[in-house]
């Protein structure tokens, strides 16, 4: 009966150990700006899927096109329709793996500035990127945020010559995370 | 003779002047309100969930961008400031619906009312599926 509730106890306390090294948010935010001397344009999309494991060393993002709200409706159907296509291509997904995971310690408070490498695959087209990203821990609490830059032309995103000039040739992208730790049910 | 030329400098000035503001209109079109779209479909959350459960391209096909009248008990609401998510079904694999920012703004009083266990029907518009199914500028009807 002591034994039982032993190996019980120790199930449990790895599970637990096990769940710490998993978080997920289904809040993430990212945001893209595109500046030109003519315009600024920028979309948000606050409904961003993201897990990371450190154990396996994973970090995955998903994303509807969707989502992204613009201040002007017009721009938002264009972006849609035209440029990312989102009938068709619903889904925006990165998967990707730490490549200095070493640097991190999820037991001790700091930020933590890493490099991941993975895949973005989006209007059909995947690529291989590697992103800066910024982890901070505090008290268990665990944020990551990112900023890097893709081209559209990359992904086959045809841009009209008539709007040639206001949409940039290269997007800024700002991710941000908060994590939560994951529980299985 | 003038007067000819008057009429003709007046319509083209008209012409100008509607041109320019048809012009402004559809480049500064609002964003739809949900309050006033009329729903392609009417369905409960948990019969979205499980047609996009069941087959995803076939519910994408049928619901991507569409404006959506969904109904169920709430399982969980997620606010942080004036951003409102309400949950259908199951919090990790349900139906999650984002309150419009203007609506939100509007009704905070009747958002706060809303608790777990609640049946309420949502209009907005829906955007596919990652975990969940994700529907945004959600305004409640009911």
């Amino acid at each position: 009966m002591k034994k039982a509730a032993i190996i019980l106890l120790i199930s449990a306390l790895s599970t637990v150990a096990m769940a710490q090294n998993i978080f997920f948010t289904k809040n993430a935010s990212i945001r893209f700006s595109s500046a030109t001397a003519i315009e600024n344009i920028s979309a948000e999309n606050k409904q961003v899927v993201s897990f990371v494991d450190f154990k396996k060393n994973k970090l995955n993002f998903a994303v509807l096109i969707k989502s992204f709200r613009f201040k002007n409706a017009l721009m938002e159907e264009h972006f849609n329709e035209n440029y990312l296509e989102s009938d068709k291509f619903p889904k925006a997904k990165f998967k990707g793996t730490f490549s200095d995971i070493s640097k991190l310690n999820l037991k001790k408070d700091g930020t933590y500035q890493l490099n991941v490498q993975g895949t973005l695959n989006m209007h059909g087209v995947k690529k291989n990127i590697t992103v800066p990203v910024t982890i901070t821990v505090k008290s268990g609490k665990l944020t990551a945020s990112s900023k890097f830059s893709i081209s559209p032309e990359d992904y086959g995103i045809k841009i009209p010559d008539v709007v040639k000039d206001k949409i940039s040739k290269s997007l800024e992208i700002n991710v941000l995370a908060d994590y939560k730790p994951f529980k299985r049910k | 003779m003038n007067k000819f030329v008057k009429y003709i400098l007046i319509l083209l000035v008209l012409a100008a002047v509607s041109g320019a503001g048809a012009w402004y209109y559809v480049f500064n079109k609002p964003h739809k309100n949900m309050l006033n779209e009329t729903p392609d479909f009417v369905l409960t959350a948990t019969d979205l969930f499980a047609e996009f459960e069941t087959d995803e391209d076939v519910a994408n096909a049928k619901y991507l961008g569409k404006t959506l009248e969904i109904s169920g008990e709430i399982v969980e609401v997620n606010q942080t400031e004036n951003r409102y998510e309400i949950l259908f079904e199951d919090s990790m694999q349900g139906v999650t619906c984002l309150i419009d920012s203007t609506f939100s703004a509007n009704n905070e009083a009747l958002l706060k009312q809303l608790t777990e266990g609640k049946q309420v029907t949502v209009r907005g518009k829906c955007n596919g599926m990652l975990m969940d199914v994700k529907m945004n500028m959600c305004v409640l009807v009911e």
